[in-house]
């Protein structure tokens, strides 16, 4: 058994309630957090276009995923494969 | 089988000296150089090397506050009850990390003892502290941006 890794989509990290659940299921091992770049800014763009967030605040949550969450990170290749991936299964 | 490492608690009165020498020795690591702690054992007496003075720098402070202290080896291996309670967690949960390959253990030839890395609980314990820490700023950040939680 190992444990799951779980990459989220732009929408589920968007709410602050969602983005903090799933953080602290990662942080008590029920499930593992990947993210990319990709990620991180697609979600700065969207919380910045929807004026949900300033640039600066979006910035620094972007910068405490990057640091809490630095050994999680997957590169963007792999992200983009994973998310073909998503789409297919969902077709 | 008991596990090679040391716990160090203080009742109230310990703790009162505790505190006095942990403010003699809370000392910058950086400046220990210039800071000599000289320990006397009967008719012997030597200074203390930077280590040592570090280490019972830190374990003073922790004592202090009423904190307990376990001193460690990083090459130890301990057994899953001893590493639960590195972690403040319950043994239970440290037996789900096992299963999940989150923690590494190594059975022991013909026996049903399991042993862990210390090093590997540390890291886990670090990392866990380091997303709790970050968790708690992005969530801070939402309540200084307004942001409905």
């Amino acid at each position: 058994m190992t444990l799951r890794r779980v990459l989220p989509d732009t929408n589920v990290c968007y709410p602050l309630s969602l983005l903090d659940l799933l953080l602290r299921l990662d942080e008590v091992s029920l499930h593992e957090v990947i993210w990319s770049e990709d990620l991180l800014e697609e979600l700065r763009e969207v919380w910045v276009r929807n004026g949900a967030r300033s640039l600066k605040s979006a910035r620094r949550v972007c910068d405490h995923i990057r640091d809490s969450f630095a050994g999680q990170e997957v590169p963007r290749p792999d992200h983009e494969a994973s998310r073909r991936l998503n789409a297919w299964r969902r077709s | 089988m008991s596990d090679p490492a040391v716990e160090i608690g203080t009742n109230d009165d310990e703790r009162f000296q505790v505190r006095a020498v942990s403010a003699l020795v809370a000392v910058d690591p950086k400046s220990l150089v210039d800071r000599s702690v000289r320990v006397r054992v009967g008719d012997a007496e030597m200074e203390l090397p930077a280590p040592l003075v570090e280490m019972l720098s830190a374990a003073a402070g922790l004592l202090a506050r009423g904190d307990s202290v376990a001193i460690v080896g990083e090459q130890t291996e301990v057994s899953p009850a001893r590493a639960a309670r590195l972690l403040g967690v319950s043994r239970q949960y440290v037996d789900r990390l096992l299963a999940e390959g989150v923690l590494p253990v190594r059975r022991l030839p013909g026996s049903s003892y399991r042993k862990v890395p210390v090093s590997a609980v540390l890291s886990y314990r670090a990392a866990r502290e380091a997303k709790r820490e970050g968790i708690r700023r992005i969530v801070d950040e939402g309540v200084a941006a307004g942001i409905a939680y």
